[in-house]
């Protein structure tokens, strides 16, 4: 049609309204919030064990009661928290920090073997999804937390690199970027300068995404007994321990997953959320 | 068609090939020993060597993955070092568990998704599809060992409808093994069916917004004749793509499901291999994940160019 | 004489629903006889495509229109989505600016031609297709019977338009709309199609409105012709007498800014500013602003239409020059 009705008000780009961002928002603080104050406060010490309190109820003693070994379950989670978050933290930030810089490469040198070889790697290593090469690392390296950092770091790695791959090289295809480098700049002033800043916003969304997997990665691992590693409370091992009195004290098994959902509900709000306000393309599409 | 096919078909091939060198690398080439990694720290250097040379172990290794290519072409793949038994005989065994759980999986996850991801599409930014859209929120944030967990807890344990656990083999009959594998499936089916909504919904939106909608429209078609003849059609790519890869990460997630509900399958000898070091089966049993992930992607390629004629010329 | 029109449009008022409503059309009205050509005139925002979906009923939801739209003496407004349903493709058709997207791209072009036989006429699939060959060979497209399982991608521009049109002509209706049919093609491709237009609607005696903001387009397949600005007439009548004597200032300003008449000005003559969204457009006249004899009456009060002699014109200023020279004589 030859005619555009100026008729859809502005896209709102105010972050106030969004919801899932800030629901997102709201719950990821609530998380971070209470890791951080793992760190200097708990209510009990989580890895104490009380066995003459074991399976005990909530009151208002413990919180959430105990586990079969009378620890606190309340200050379990919340070190739980610090833990699933600095699994997620360093995991994706080193998938991302390779990926990326793969990505640039790739897209820098489009076209060429290098290019090519980077892109079919990043596409086998997805034939191995997180759980896989965890379990591949961990036959190999034995099992802990550092391994399962590393199996979800190598996950993420070929993510980045598509992902930046793909966004660098719209940016390259750009019409300013075309007179940049008419006007003689080099390929990695070109990529500092112009296409990093512009595929800012789509890492920061993928890496909020990717942080909610690595999270449900790190429990999965856990709960196989693969990821973190007893006495650091965990909250998949918590599931895994729990399972075994699941017709006594059923409760044990719903808090951990609770806060696990709720972790990466979080974390998958703020991560569409933040792609509704930096990709206006995207909330078009949504009316 | 044809030619796009086969071209496909050279790739898969070239793929499974680098598969097998990669797994073949990593797990055996790469712990140095794997008839010490096998044993252990506490094993003294002669039981090593008598493992080494049964399992063929002090072979050069470019022989050695010969040998295992052939063995995996041929079907033998020798024993297991833990259970004394065929290791194919024991995928065998173990794949009649876990294949039907996630083909029965993947039915019940695009059985509840693609409907509910087109309603929501259909009913866009009404409370129908904001329902589903927070719906599909919680389904990707459950993990699914948790939701199998709260499965068995509800229907096992309180209601007694299913079993918590285990699997009877299917020689007790067609419904009875059904039902072990019901929950399980429901749990890993979840976060699936979830993205698949999700997926769905957009891919229709998307296609509601192409001129070819109107043109329909304009010949005087209904909006359900719209729909099925030409809205779906097109929004089915990406689906189908999503179909495929989800294939893997449902593989992956029998590993842990297997172990919640007890099931004899090959994410349980995946899990207890690991655990007893018994590197020969984790090799064989990777190198047939990632192979299956492959096939997929292969065939989703296919279905790819069959649903969209535009990309045939690729 | 008086054969009854085919399409009979009155006050009709298509308005962007919002807390105050954005007229976009405002008070159209004319008429079509059966058999007849159209063309409707205008820049980007001038409703003229807005017009033509109101007709299919196809306007995007947000939308309302009222008025009058009658069509072989049936009232569609308000619609009734089964009655549209049943006309559309095959009383009523249209086609559209973009071929390549306008298609569907996964389906064969036979296919696509059959769909409208089937559904409307009852037709088997191979009677449907079959029609659909000969519809290809009458739209020019070569071998037509093999071209039928080709896909819109395999395809030229000007050949997808001529399977739009043969789409559109499958079951013989009345009424074609064109909207911008050729604006997306080559020169020399839009003349074969708008040559093809023109034999295929006489032949078949079909009413024809064309829709373009291109002049010549119009020039060449309309007997009358509709100005709009604004979402209003501005001015209506006889093609060509509108283009050789036209009164409203409008019109005038449109036929002055295209190039090659008046071959000694050394810049091409334009109309001052542009066009306004429609919630600033003036609720009397909407040319009010631009024009270089607006004044406030042009502002509040929308003109009535006045015959000059030529044609139809809706401005004030021509009113008061009519009445002068009626005065005068």
């Amino acid at each position: 049609m030859s005619e555009t009705i100026a008729t859809a008000p502005a896209i709102r780009r105010s972050p106030w309204r969004h919801p899932s961002f800030l629901i997102g928002a709201a719950i990821v603080l609530v998380i971070v919030g209470v890791a951080a104050l793992s760190l200097v406060w708990t209510p009990w010490p989580p890895t104490k064990m009380n066995i003459p309190h074991k399976l005990q109820g909530a009151s208002a003693v413990h919180w959430l009661g105990t586990d079969h070994f009378g620890r606190d379950i309340f200050s379990m989670l919340m070190v739980g928290a610090r833990n699933s978050l600095a699994v997620g933290f360093v995991a994706v930030g080193i998938g991302a920090l390779f990926g990326v810089l793969l990505g640039t490469l790739s897209a820098a040198r489009s076209g060429t073997l290098l290019d090519d070889l980077i892109m079919r790697s990043a596409d086998f290593t997805f034939a191995f999804p997180a759980v896989l090469s965890a379990v591949m690392i961990t036959a190999l390296l034995g099992p802990g937390v550092v391994n399962a950092i590393i199996a979800i770091g190598i996950y993420n790695v070929p993510v980045f690199a598509r992902l930046t791959r793909s966004g660098a090289l719209q940016v390259w295809s750009r019409d300013f970027v075309m007179a940049a480098r008419a006007a003689g700049k080099t390929t990695w002033q070109i990529t500092l300068r112009h296409v990093l800043p512009n595929i800012a916003g789509l890492i920061i969304v993928q890496a909020t995404i990717q942080f909610a997997t690595a999270i449900l990665a790190e429990a999965g691992l856990s709960y196989l007994g693969l990821g973190t590693q007893p006495p650091n409370p965990s909250w998949g091992r918590m599931l895994n321990e729990a399972q075994t009195y699941m017709q006594t004290r059923p409760l044990l098994a719903v808090f951990p997953g609770l806060a696990i959902a709720f972790a990466v509900l979080g974390c998958n709000l703020l991560g569409d959320g933040l792609r509704d306000i930096l990709d206006p393309r995207v909330a078009r599409s949504r009316t | 068609m044809l030619g796009f096919a086969l071209r496909r078909f050279l790739g898969l091939l070239a793929t499974l090939a680098a598969t097998a060198v990669v797994v073949f690398v990593v797990l055996e080439i790469l712990p140095g020993d794997p008839a010490a990694v096998m044993m252990g720290v506490n094993a003294t250097p002669e039981t090593v060597a008598a493992v080494r040379a049964e399992y063929g172990l002090d072979q050069p290794a470019a022989l050695r993955f010969v040998h295992w290519i052939a063995g995996l072409m041929t079907g033998d793949l020798g024993n297991s070092y833990t259970y004394k038994v065929p290791i194919s005989g024991l995928i065998a065994e173990r794949g009649q568990v876990t294949l039907p759980l996630a083909l029965l999986a993947v039915t019940l996850a695009s059985s509840i998704g693609i409907p509910l991801g087109m309603l929501a599409a259909a009913r866009a930014n009404t409370r129908t599809d904001s329902a589903v859209m927070v719906l599909s929120q919680i389904g990707l944030a459950v993990p699914n060992f948790w939701f199998g967990i709260l499965l068995v807890l509800t229907f096992a344990v309180t209601l007694g409808w299913f079993p918590s656990g285990g699997f009877p083999g299917w020689s007790s009959g067609l419904w009875v093994g059904l039902r072990s594998l019901l929950l399980p499936a429901v749990a890993l089916a979840l976060p699936q069916a979830a993205i698949i909504a999700r997926l769905t919904r957009s891919a229709v939106l998307e296609a509601l917004q192409e001129d070819f909608v109107r043109t329909a429209r304009a010949k005087g078609l209904t909006w359900r004749q719209t729909m099925t003849g030409h809205v779906f059609r097109n929004a089915m790519t990406p689906v189908v793509t999503i179909l495929g890869l989800q294939f893997s990460v449902l593989v992956a997630g029998a590993i842990v499901i297997e172990n919640v509900f007890s099931l004899p399958g090959l994410g349980r000898l995946m899990f207890q291999s690991i655990s007893q070091h018994d590197i020969i089966v984790v090799k064989d049993l990777v190198v047939l994940f990632a192979g299956l992930v492959v096939v997929m992607n292969f065939l989703v390629d296919l279905a790819y160019g069959w649903i969209d004629p535009r990309l045939r010329k690729g | 004489m008086t054969a009854s029109p085919l399409l009979d449009v009155s006050s009709l008022t298509i308005a962007l629903a919002a807390g105050q409503p954005v007229p976009v059309v405002r008070d159209l009205a004319f008429r079509l006889m059966p058999g007849e050509t159209l063309g409707i005139v205008g820049e980007s925002g001038s409703g003229k495509s807005m017009t033509a979906l109101a007709l299919m009923g196809l306007a995007p939801s947000a939308m309302r229109v009222s008025g009058s739209i009658r069509f072989e003496g049936q009232e569609l407004l308000p619609y009734d989505e089964a009655r549209m349903t049943a006309l559309r493709g095959a009383r009523i058709a249209m086609i559209f600016q973009e071929p390549m997207t306008a298609l569907n791209p996964v389906h064969r072009i036979g296919r696509q031609i059959a769909e409208g036989l089937i559904l409307h006429e009852g037709f088997e699939e191979g009677a449907a297709l079959a029609e659909a060959a000969r519809l290809l060979d009458r739209v020019g497209i070569q071998h037509a019977r093999e071209r039928l399982s080709a896909y819109p991608h395999e395809l030229s521009g000007g050949q997808r338009q001529r399977v739009m049109i043969a789409v559109a002509l499958a079951c013989r209706p009345e009424l074609l709309i064109a909207d911008e049919p050729t604006s997306a093609l080559d020169v020399t491709v839009q003349v074969q199609l708008l040559d093809l237009i023109r034999d295929i609607v006489g032949e078949r005696k079909m009413a024809l409105i064309i829709i373009s903001h291109d002049l010549g387009v119009v020039a060449e397949l309309a007997e009358r012709t509709l100005v709009l600005y604004g979402g209003a007439v501005m001015e209506e009548g006889a093609t060509r007498r509108l283009f050789t004597a036209p009164s409203n200032p409008y019109t005038r300003g449109l036929l002055s800014a295209l190039p090659g008449r008046g071959a000694r000005r050394r810049r091409l003559a334009s109309i001052p500013g542009s066009v306004p969204p429609p919630h600033l457009l003036a609720p009397g006249c909407p040319f009010h602003g631009r024009c270089k004899y607006s004044e406030d009456l042009c502002r509040d009060v929308a003109p009535a239409a006045v015959w000059t002699g030529e044609t139809l014109a809706r401005c004030h200023k021509v009113s008061r020059d009519v009445a002068a020279r009626e005065a005068g004589s």
